[in-house]
């Protein structure tokens, strides 16, 4: 579970927060979707429920303060842009990680999403070898062989191609059924639009809408969308 | 036209602006201004009327150090494998805008003419710091700059108009190869017979070298310096011949660059777009080359549970990209080893070790050094935060300490020193070592993902400071109660490499919530 209390950021305290009093939640077995057009606070909120940004306000993963070693160890992040080490080969970098995490059975974990993302042909490649597709799918991999208990994921789709986002929405929800937190920030509506289960939608830093997906109706996330919004830019 | 000055101004505009984007760095440009200003103030305070009977031979070497940098820049130059013509967005515009092929180039060779004054600066710059109490007025510097300026640019155009060639014929390459040997085999020759008429003793054979009127046939190079001699001579012939020879060779290929006949568009947009983010990663890496960007060996790692993964991977990435001992870490020591002696031949060893410290500052400003440092998978891996820091920091260090270990250890032998020298010496730089890498990751935390060179070197300077102030007070405390220089002496010393580590281990332990990311 990710629980966001109050969250508010500001980058310089001159101007105004780039994220205002956010409170939302991430369920177990559910997928939370973060929506909101360009420049609305969803990265800035997902950067600090991951802890990488000073924020005021209460963020908890699993019941734990998200600083604490305890809270690390139960939840996993996708950044837009992934950060690998780029002479570490695929196979190098998901050992560094699943040694560092202590994760028991990395490899077959592992070995499972690089099938499922047609990459086993790439396993001696270096990072910097890879395409832009293939990083974000090893930035993934990396996020799954922890086995969160709470997954966040950043504009997760950006440089996929349309199989590799099926396979991406197949993997989401298994994670849910297997009872993982998942909240997703996008601004692309369609990609979610079959699998969310909860969305939040931001607005110039701050919630301006929360709409479950049982409430919605015949209404799909879309029209929500432009109806709260009055904005195009998605 | 218009629109080429507006360019220009915009850009000089933007990159001041760029400068003052914030207060820190703003605050950083202004200290380093000041700093550099105070120096170079220095040089030309301190500077007295020439005679030729007690100076000529220092004037002759400060003469070649500032040859010898211009040179070093302009066979770089030519011999750079990574070649464009433009960059960026001014490639895009230029290359794809109403130009004419005139309009394009006239950019282009306003470009490298200001390339051609930053490396005139810098030779200047080394001229002068080998010049402080000695001659070095105004008027001087002025020639040197224009001298160094005019060989630079006459390399810089060689290489452009070479470059452009090998777009069309790239068996053209060779002309680089060529000109670099022509002049080397040339200043070879001459540092061939100044150490035969030394009987080869190094040092004589040197000083003979730098002084030699045979240097002055050495193409270009040769030229400039017949110039400075003769300013410094009164010869005004021999100013004259010089000058005249750089403008000719310049002019000559201003005009066979500004009318070259073949159209390069297609394969100069693609070298401008590869050059441009080739520079974009070197940038983001603080200027320096990444390691990634070179050959990577099959080296196989294996990683250990927990924080200690961080450490094994980084050295598994120095071991892959050979970045424990680069080339360019041997060379600089080397040069170092070898100014040190030009420089101090009876105290070599301490010049050298303090020319080390040097080499720890352009070390550390090397951003990908401790680039894990800025690397968000670090702050969630679930280990304490000290931990994980020592693990980023530690591969640094163990590189520094060996390099360095190494260096004094085989310049103490050389020079016949006593071990304790040789290990007080060491122990001084290893503290330094600690120092600066307490300074990067300082700035790490204080600037985040901001942090700059200049910063960190501001830093740096800070703990140098802060790590001096209890020596100084044990200094003043033992001269107070002993009254004797040597017990003086040594006090300051043990209380300085002593303070060293302790200040750096304080800022590490404070600095280790970083490792958590909130702070980032």
């Amino acid at each position: 579970m990710i629980e966001v209390r109050n969250l508010t950021k500001f980058y310089n305290v001159l101007e105004k927060p780039a994220v205002k009093d956010v409170s939302l939640c991430a369920r177990p077995g559910e997928i939370t979707i973060l929506l909101g057009p360009n420049g609305a606070g969803k990265s800035t909120t997902i950067k600090s429920i991951a802890n990488l940004l000073n924020y005021e306000g209460e963020i908890l993963i699993c019941g734990h303060d998200n600083n604490t070693i305890e809270a690390k160890k139960c939840f996993s992040y996708v950044p837009e842009i992934p950060m690998l080490y780029d002479v570490l080969t695929v196979d190098e970098t998901i050992e560094f990680i699943g040694r560092a995490y202590r994760v028991k059975h990395y490899k077959e974990i592992a070995d499972r999403y690089l099938e499922a993302f047609k990459m086993t042909e790439n396993r001696k490649k270096l990072a910097k070898e890879l395409s832009k597709g293939m990083r974000q799918k090893l930035s993934m991999i990396l996020a799954f062989i922890i086995q969160p208990k709470a997954l966040l994921v950043d504009e997760p789709m950006v440089g996929l191609d349309p199989a590799s986002i099926e396979e991406v929405l197949e993997i989401f929800r298994q994670l849910r059924a297997e009872g993982t937190a998942i909240l997703i920030s996008t601004h692309i509506i369609d990609i979610v639009n079959d699998i969310w289960d909860r969305a939040y939608i931001m607005n110039r830093g701050e919630i301006v809408k929360e709409i479950g997906r049982k409430d919605a109706g015949e209404e799909t996330l879309k029209e929500i969308f432009f109806e709260t919004t009055k904005e195009g830019d998605v | 036209m218009n629109s080429f000055f507006y360019l220009f101004r915009t850009k000089i505009k933007g990159a001041v602006r760029v400068q003052f984007s914030s207060l820190g760095t703003g605050m950083a440009v202004i200290f380093m201004v000041l700093i550099y200003g105070v120096l170079i103030g220095t040089i030309f305070m301190s500077s007295v009327p020439y005679e030729r009977e007690t100076m000529y031979l220092q004037t002759a070497t400060a003469i070649l150090a500032g040859v010898g940098v211009t040179a070093f820049f302009s066979m770089l130059s030519l011999m750079s494998k990574r070649k464009a013509l433009l960059y960026d967005t001014d490639a895009f515009y230029f290359f794809s805008g109403p130009y004419t092929k005139m309009q394009t180039n006239l950019f282009i060779l306003v470009q490298t003419l200001k390339g051609a004054l930053g490396y005139g600066l810098i030779g200047c710059f080394f001229m002068g710091l080998l010049s402080v109490g000695r001659y070095f007025s105004i008027p001087y510097f002025l020639l040197c700059l224009l001298v160094f300026f005019l060989i630079s640019s006459l390399f810089l155009l060689m290489t452009d108009y070479i470059y452009m060639w090998t777009l069309v014929k790239p068996k053209v390459r060779v002309w680089n190869y060529i000109a670099v040997t022509l002049v080397l085999a040339s200043a070879g020759v001459v540092f061939f017979l100044s150490m035969q008429a030394a009987g080869y003793d190094f040092e004589d054979g040197f000083f003979r070298f730098a002084v030699s009127r045979e240097f002055y046939y050495v193409p270009f190079f040769g030229w400039g310096k017949l110039v400075l001699s003769a300013f410094l001579e009164k010869e005004h012939i021999g100013m004259i011949i010089g000058m005249a020879l750089l403008l000719i060779a310049n002019a000559v290929f201003v005009i066979l660059f500004l009318t070259f006949p073949k159209n390069i568009v297609e394969q100069a947009v693609r070298d401008a777009e590869e050059v441009s983010n080739y520079v974009r990663r070197v940038k983001a890496n603080g200027g320096n080359i990444l390691s990634s960007e070179g050959k990577i060996k099959q080296v196989r790692g294996e990683f250990p549970e927990g924080a200690r993964a961080i450490f094994y991977k980084n050295i598994l990435t120095m071991k892959k990209t050979g970045s424990f001992l680069r080339k360019q870490d041997f060379f600089v020591i080397v040069v170092y080893f070898v100014l040190s002696y030009v420089i101090a031949p009876e105290n070599q060893f301490y010049m050298f070790s303090y020319m080390m410290i040097l080499w720890l500052f352009n070390l550390l400003n090397d951003a990908e050094f401790l680039g894990e440092l800025k690397n968000y998978q670090i702050y969630l891996i679930p280990e304490k935060p000290l931990k994980k820091l020592i693990y980023a920091i530690l591969p640094a260090y163990m590189k520094v300490s060996i390099l360095l270990g190494t260096a004094i250890l085989l310049v103490g032998i050389f020079n016949r020193m006593p071990v304790l020298t040789i290990l007080q010496y060491l122990f001084m730089l290893l503290g330094y070592g600690m120092i600066f890498i307490s300074g990067t990751v300082w700035a790490t935390k204080v600037m985040k993902t901001k942090a700059s060179a200049a910063m960190e070197n501001l830093l740096r300077m800070l703990i140098i400071l802060l790590a001096a102030v209890p020596a100084t007070a044990a200094g003043f405390f033992t001269w107070m109660l002993f009254r004797d220089m040597y017990v003086f002496q040594a006090v300051v010393t043990i209380v300085t490499i002593l303070m060293n580590f302790m200040v750096s281990v304080i800022i590490i332990v404070a600095c280790q919530g970083m490792m958590n990311g909130r702070e980032i």
